[in-house]
């Protein structure tokens, strides 16, 4: 997983796909120690107790991690390319739109979310997607307060 | 037989076509839209059955559903070869190529009119073994639930997807999720960390509307030149969907692919992907005309599809009998029979027989209400697939937050949802397989409860695992299927040649 000594080269780009790999193990290997170290923590291994299962899923984990591990460093695979831009700014809408939720209601804030995803997801354009961004809300809060009955909140609208 | 019959009467009344009308539509709108398979749907609709208090009108509605996503998601891998599961892949490979061939129409006439003859067959076999199995299932004891639970994972894990340590690695995390939360039997919280949020455990509808609609909707942004845009054409004129030709080369690999897929989903294998490979797999092998395949021949189109339909009904075996779900969206299914109080299992035949039998005829229904609405409004599905992406995947957030705010009611969840979504976008994006996580949560629990309870009749005697044939059987066939994958290999070692790749009957999407 380490990378060695070794100077930095611009014609790297085949070890890159094995990098991920390797390190992508590394983590679930030390997100399961620490699930396993908390199940063992106040674990006990009484057959018909609620501490087995942990400790049994957990170790699990490790182990099938450790193994992936192994595998994973003697391999070279090339990395699926891919853009960051697009899927951290969709994370960083629904964030908002998450907290603006039950602040400035469903409406509202469902609206500034879909033109914003809208734009990340690259749509060019802006009025076709207003239209949509305005209609959709709407309809769905209105079909599921009036006649679903589901509570959603309302927020600044006066609906 | 009588029950059969009532169960038509039940399904026949207006009320209840509507909710089979609404089911097939929905389903048939939401299946087409690529990258959105029936587990999410059924998930995502949750929420809109917690005002119905009915319980029949929403699994007529869910059966509907179920049948409706299948047909969309074939005409959406012949007509832009995204497959949205990847039971449909083999259907891509061949329909996609007739429709770049410009015989569009043969190829959605041929998966319609087969899922419809394998729909009516295999729901025929499951009326007919759907009481033996769940009378044979009352003599299950603790033991032999907590060895099938177990075995029913396993096989999923083992036969679906590419890595078997990619795929136990996504089993592991959903039996991880399943742990979370108070401990049934003593009340004892179990990985909260200290918050009240988790206590309550994490909901079967946060990690699918999670895995499937946030982490698939991240996914496609991070790859959003490289999708497939063109929808290849219909041919013009309202006539013409199947030649005499056609019809003669479609109908025995409908017949044999319901073969197929009955039995195996029947069977803990995972649902449909297993049965659509080895469909199409044969299909070639017995070709006349090999060389078409890979070009666009029907064959490879009929059978796939036909198992696809015919393992649905298989899979209900196991769901209602003895409450065992075998996939992804049979998952789905007992979370909302759950919803509703009701278990399924040998006892639900009894105690809800009316239920059971309307869901059975709700099936029959289904299917020709889905050969009557699919080909004539061949049309507007094809509308339906050009919706803009940003604006399908932008709406398709906005379903999946209001879907998780509208079952739990609370921000909190949305979160956990939100970042489940983005372990699900990882686990794309290195290719671990989402179903496991899946039947992980749902079954993981099972299996806990059950081995308890064993425990207990035997007084904390662990070889009550090992006495009973049954549980020892059911065991066995747990690690064979481990086993299975690396047999091409293990056989080739043993021969001496050079191994080749592991056994693998499904792309894992």
């Amino acid at each position: 997983m380490a990378t060695t000594a070794e100077p930095e080269q611009p014609a790297r780009r085949p070890d890159e796909g094995r990098r991920t790999g390797a390190i992508v193990a590394g983590v679930l290997l030390v997100v399961g120690a620490f699930l396993l170290w908390t199940a063992a923590r106040d674990g006990d291994l009484d057959l018909q107790g609620p501490r087995l299962a942990p400790l049994v899923v957990t170790a699990a984990w490790v182990a099938i991690a450790a193994a992936y591990l192994v595998k994973e460093a003697a391999k070279r695979t090339k990395a699926e390319p891919m853009s960051w831009r697009a899927p951290t700014g969709v994370a960083a809408a629904l964030v908002g739109f998450a907290i603006a939720l039950e602040y400035a209601g469903f409406v509202v804030s469902a609206a500034v979310f879909f033109v914003v995803t809208a734009r990340f997801l690259g749509s060019r354009n802006w009025i076709r997607d207003v239209v949509v961004a305005i209609a959709l809300p709407l309809a769905i809060y209105l079909a599921f307060t009036r006649l679903l009955d589901l509570f959603l909140p309302a927020g600044v609208l006066p609906l | 037989m009588n029950e059969l019959i009532a169960g038509f009467g039940t399904v026949l009344q207006p009320e209840y076509l509507l909710y089979a009308a609404i089911g097939v539509t929905l389903g048939t709108f939401v299946g087409v839209l690529p990258g959105i398979g029936p587990a999410l749907t059924i998930a995502l609709l949750l929420p809109v059955t917690f005002s119905l208090d009915d319980p029949i009108g929403t699994f007529i509605m869910f059966a509907g559903i179920y049948y409706g996503a299948m047909y969309g998601g074939s005409t959406t891998s012949i007509l832009l070869n995204t497959p949205g599961e990847s039971a449909s892949v083999a259907t891509a490979i061949e329909g996609y190529q007739m429709a770049r061939r410009g015989r569009a129409k043969a190829a959605l006439a041929t998966a319609a009119i087969g899922s419809f003859v394998a729909g009516t067959i295999s729901t025929l076999l499951l009326s007919l073994f759907a009481q033996p199995v769940a009378k044979l299932a009352t003599t299950f004891r603790a033991a032999d639930y907590f060895a099938l639970a177990l075995l029913a994972m396993i096989a999923v894990t083992a036969l679906v997807g590419r890595s078997l340590l990619r795929g136990l690695m996504s089993l592991v995390f959903g039996l991880f999720l399943g742990l979370v939360g108070i401990d049934g039997l003593t009340g004892q919280a179990r990985f909260t960390f200290g918050t009240m949020e988790l206590l309550e455990g994490i909901d079967i509808v946060v990690v699918i509307v999670g895995l499937f609609a946030i982490g698939e909707t991240l996914y496609v942004a991070s790859r959003l030149h490289q999708l497939p845009e063109h929808v290849a054409p219909l041919e013009p004129g309202g006539r013409g969907w199947l030649s005499r030709d056609d019809w003669r080369r479609s109908w025995g690999p409908w017949l044999r692919g319901t073969a197929l897929g009955f039995p195996f989903g029947a069977l803990p294998s995972g649902g449909a992907d297993v049965p659509t490979f080895l469909s199409y797999t044969y299909e070639r092998h017995r070709a006349k005309h090999k060389a078409e395949f890979g070009k666009g021949a029907i064959e490879g189109v009929a059978g796939p599809e036909a198992a696809n339909n015919a393992a649905f009904s298989g899979v209900l075996v196991p769901l209602l009998t003895l409450g065992i779900p075998t996939s992804a969206t049979a998952a789905v299914m007992l979370a909302a029979f759950q919803i509703f109080n009701l278990q399924p299992g040998p006892q639900l035949f009894d105690k809800s027989p009316e239920l059971v039998w309307a869901l059975i005829a709700s099936l029959y229904v289904g299917n020709v209400l889905l050969l009557a609405l699919n080909l004539p409004l061949i049309r507007v599905w094809v509308k339906v697939l050009q919706i803009p992406r940003p604006i399908l995947y932008a709406g398709i957030l906005v379903f999946a937050t209001l879907g998780v705010y509208a079952a739990t009611g609370s921000v909190n969840q949305v979160f956990i949802a939100y970042a489940i979504g983005v372990i699900g976008f990882g686990m794309r994006h290195f290719d671990f397989p989402i179903a496991p996580v899946i039947l992980g949560l749902i079954l993981g629990p099972m299996m806990e409860l059950q081995f308890r309870r064993a425990l207990l009749v035997s007084n904390g005697d662990l070889t009550v695992f090992v006495t009973r044939p049954l549980t020892a059987t059911l065991l066995a066939l747990a690690v064979i299927a481990l086993i299975v994958p690396h047999l091409p290999r293990i056989v080739a070692r043993l021969r001496g040649r050079t191994p080749g790749d592991r056994l693998v009957f499904a792309e894992d999407d």
